[in-house]
């Protein structure tokens, strides 16, 4: 497997809007949109864009595991995706090595969630652009 | 300005054991090790494209490291911006009212750096690190991985 580039980092925060204003404020990074691969289910995005990458601040959804982790830490990073050569190698490869994933489908793209455990904690998404 | 994601920070239990995941199964290559005795850390740097991922091992529970993770366990640390100034982008955040935990750039393992407190940027802690030459390493003696623990 061959991991290519940061695609996004995901921000967790109560107000996704107040977030994205405050780095568009602090660091002048141009919107860009926030959907797409890799992007966590149920929750409401915005994002702006730094080099070839993304930062996607999401509120989550009551329930989820993204809101259950804001509740505990508090707002701030919460995941990491990582767009990759080949998704299908990433899963042989995942698979070979015995670590636990879900692959997920997010606007007709697929992703693999990564189990945190074995990224070191990390939230860690995995996705192939076409 | 600030032109790309420079580094995500994560902090580790153990570097190597870190690499298993992150260099062996992800496939991406250590650009940087350096060991900081005064810091009470071992880190990492590891290309990822335009950008790297940042392993921090704590040498001691007692570390700032150390104590983020015996606090929140493995995970995210901090995100790095990169600039081709980093004192002044150190000064716009000044004046823009952003707390900062840096008065002024110093030498860190990803360049000249400095950094941002949490507090004014959503509970995420913002480093900014303008790159020196290559061969011109900021890893060596007076090397500082430059992770602050707010």
């Amino acid at each position: 497997m061959k991991a290519r580039c940061i695609d996004h980092v995901t921000v967790a925060t109560p107000d996704a809007a107040a977030a994205q204003a405050t780095f568009r404020r602090h660091f002048g990074l141009p919107p860009t949109p926030a959907g797409g691969p890799g992007s966590s289910p149920g929750v409401a995005g915005s994002a702006l864009a730094v080099g070839g990458a993304r930062i996607v601040f999401v509120t989550p959804a009551a329930g989820t595991a993204l809101a259950a982790t804001l509740a505990a830490d508090g707002e701030g990073m919460a995941g990491l995706c990582l767009e990759v050569a080949c998704l299908d190698d990433a899963v042989e490869a995942l698979r070979r090595a015995g670590v636990r994933f879900e692959v997920e489908t997010s606007g007709g793209c697929r992703g693999v969630q990564v189990d945190p455990a074995a990224a070191h904690g990390v939230r860690l998404t995995l996705i192939e652009r076409s | 300005m600030l032109s790309r994601i420079h580094h995500v920070g994560i902090v580790v239990r153990n570097l190597e054991q870190a690499y298993g995941f992150w260099r062996d199964i992800l496939g991406l290559p250590v650009h940087k090790v350096a060991t900081v005795t005064d810091q009470g850390v071992r880190a990492a740097l590891l290309t990822i494209g335009e950008s790297e991922i940042e392993l921090l091992e704590p040498l001691a529970a007692t570390s700032g490291i150390g104590k983020f993770l015996v606090k929140r366990g493995e995970g995210l640390h901090h995100l790095c911006f990169a600039t081709d100034d980093v004192a002044a982008e150190l000064e716009r955040a000044r004046a823009k009212g952003i707390r900062v935990v840096d008065e002024r750039p110093r030498l860190g393992l990803a360049g000249m750096i400095c950094f941002l407190h949490p507090a004014s940027t959503h509970g995420v802690l913002i480093e900014y690190a303008e790159p020196l030459p290559e061969g011109d390493s900021g890893a060596a003696p007076a090397g500082n991985t430059g992770a602050p623990h707010p």
